[in-house]
């Protein structure tokens, strides 16, 4: 499970796309999210960075990952404002988070997919 | 594309471009039973606007092929009375203040629990019945209250705003020196929009003791606290469907600001010692003599709190900034007062005319309404010459200085000495006034100090403007 990960938040959201989407949420969850780590990986300008990081705060602090809700905000933070110094040096750790959470998501799914 | 179809007389557009969270946020708009229907794009989502007539749209600011500000007033070109709530993430708040400014019925900061959500858009459907679309647009209101005079260009701004802000849910903010008729302008905000129907429910936050605050904005149940001996409903559920006026926000207590952040988020209210929020429909509307963004950097104020409010900033511009707006005051306040007092005068001379134009008015209107008082008062009838006015009007003491003046470090504050020997009722006057001045010209903040209602000290403050002035 990755660090500070609300599960029954994410849980929750689960029930409530209900069976007909809940795999279907799990599908999006791991292309969003992987889409973010894509596109955060290849040494990001500032205006990327600031997209990423926009999309990555709303996904995790809807599914319950607080910390990386938090990392991803104080990146964003830090990407808007140009005197605010840099912000690679805080990617690697966004990067492993979301990781942690894609795999839980996949894992997630993996249990969906199996129940008859 | 249209997703679902249950029986709710209005459909919410939902325009997402991050597929996860569309997939969220129409999950928990079916699970309440809304019609729903989708877009991932700008261009969708106008096509959509369009084809599914909804009057309720979910738009995420950050849409890849297009600004979603520029989308929102393409929108509400088209469809005025559409309630668009913004949705963004926290950090963009500026952004989502500046889509309230522009048209916003309301704004959503991600991540959001689906409480919040549906609030949202329940709140935004139930603003009904829905109006039709006016095929003539209507002439602009100068004058959205009788009692809101003045015809001069910075008026005739504030007018304006006014009127273009009617149609929204947003938050207006309304700051001016004391006496400017910031509550005045917040009427003209409720009369002039789709609620003025409704309540209009005024609190002054610093008239009442902070700790009865909490129940008297949100109410309180029977067995509370000592004394709430039936069940109370605050003024937040009093102006359901309306307005709620807070006036003098600054002055309220750090506590209370959380609560009220709280209710502004959820759009429910907890009356003390209750165990279930009730949710109510309110507008909210306040005011302060004091700078916010000032008391934000003091600490005094909630920055989050402040950004809910701070939407559709008014600042009642001071009387000496509004031309012959103190004539047109004066006339009408010339001709009411004569009415209640069962007089006949017949207007203002040239000479008043022309003092009155020169007079700084450091206390504003509220001060041209003392010294009309005063005259009709005093004065059989007839033509309002300059020997009917109060004496020390025209005083340099009188004139140049603020009625509440802010702290002097300069200014001698009255010894024991210089007391003795005087009448009490002037002792009072000067310990008053001393007190105001030394707390900022802060009625609240005094009547505290001297153990006063601030309406006591507001009304002993009128009676020493009409008997000096």
């Amino acid at each position: 499970m990755p660090d500070a990960m609300d599960s029954a938040r994410f849980a929750g959201l689960l029930a409530l796309a209900g069976p007909d989407h809940a795999l279907e949420l799990t599908d999006r969850l791991v292309d969003d999210l992987g889409r973010v780590s894509h596109n955060l990986t290849a040494t990001p300008d500032r205006v990327t960075v600031r997209a990423q990081s926009h999309v990555l705060l709303a996904i995790a602090g809807t599914v319950g990952a607080t910390r990386l809700y938090h990392m991803a905000q104080g990146l964003n933070h830090r990407a808007k404002d140009p005197d605010c110094g840099s912000f690679p040096d805080r990617i690697p750790e966004v990067l492993h988070l979301l990781d942690q959470l894609i795999a839980y998501v996949r894992a997630a799914r993996s249990q969906l997919a199996a129940r008859p | 594309m249209k997703t679902a179809a249950k029986s709710k007389p209005l459909a919410v557009l939902l325009i997402e471009d991050t597929p996860s969270l569309q997939l969220v946020y129409r999950s928990v708009l079916h699970g309440a039973g809304h019609e729903v229907w989708l877009a991932s794009t700008a261009a969708e989502g106008l096509q959509a606007f369009g084809t599914s007539g909804a009057q309720v749209v979910l738009l995420d600011l950050g849409l890849p092929d297009r600004d979603g500000l520029d989308l929102m007033q393409d929108m509400l070109a088209l469809r005025p009375d559409a309630r668009i709530i913004v949705i963004t993430a926290n950090g963009s708040i500026n952004k989502a203040v500046e889509a309230m400014r522009a048209g916003a019925h309301e704004f959503l900061v991600k991540p959001f629990d689906e409480t919040r959500f549906l609030n949202a858009v329940g709140n935004a459907i139930d603003r009904s019945p829905p109006r039709r679309i006016p095929t003539v647009v209507p002439p602009v209101q100068t004058q959205p209250t009788g009692q809101f005079i003045g015809s001069s260009d910075p008026m005739a701004r504030i007018h304006g705003k006014i009127t273009s802000v009617a149609n929204s849910m947003a938050t207006v903010f309304i700051t001016g020196e004391s006496g400017t008729g910031k509550e005045l302008c917040a009427l003209a905000v409720h009369g002039s929009s789709a609620r003025a129907k409704g309540p209009f429910i005024a609190l002054n936050c610093g008239a009442i003791p902070h700790d009865l605050l909490e129940s008297e904005v949100f109410g309180h149940v029977k067995g509370s606290f000592t004394g709430a001996i039936s069940d109370k409903p605050g003024a937040a559920t009093a102006a359901d469907g309306g307005t709620l006026f807070l006036d003098e926000i600054c002055e309220m207590a750090p506590a209370l600001q959380t609560k009220l952040l709280r209710f502004l988020q959820t759009s429910t209210v907890l009356p003390v010692g209750a165990t279930r929020p009730q949710k109510v429909n309110v507008r909210i509307v306040c005011a302060t003599n004091r700078d916010p963004l000032d008391a934000v950097r003091r600490g005094h104020f909630r920055e989050d709190l402040y950004y809910r409010l701070f939407v559709v900033p008014i600042h009642m511009p001071p009387l000496r900034d509004r031309g012959d707006d103190v004539i047109e005051i004066a006339h009408s306040a010339l001709f009411r007062f004569a009415e209640e007092e069962g007089r006949q005068f017949d207007g203002l001379s040239p000479e008043v005319v022309d003092l009155f134009r020169r007079l700084p008015w450091p206390g504003n209107v509220r001060q041209v309404l003392n010294v009309i008082r005063n005259v009709v008062v005093l004065n059989p009838g007839g033509i309002v010459t300059p020997d009917m006015l109060p004496e020390d009007l025209t005083t340099p003491a009188q004139t140049a200085a603020p009625v509440f003046a802010a702290p002097d470090a300069d200014r001698a504050e009255p010894q024991l000495d210089s007391l003795l020997g005087r009448p009490l009722a002037e002792v009072e006057r000067i310990i008053v006034t001393a007190t105001l001045a030394r707390h900022g010209g802060s009625v609240p903040k005094a009547a505290r100090v001297l153990d006063l209602s601030p309406s006591t000290l507001y009304r002993k403050l009128a009676s020493w403007g009409k008997s000096s002035t």
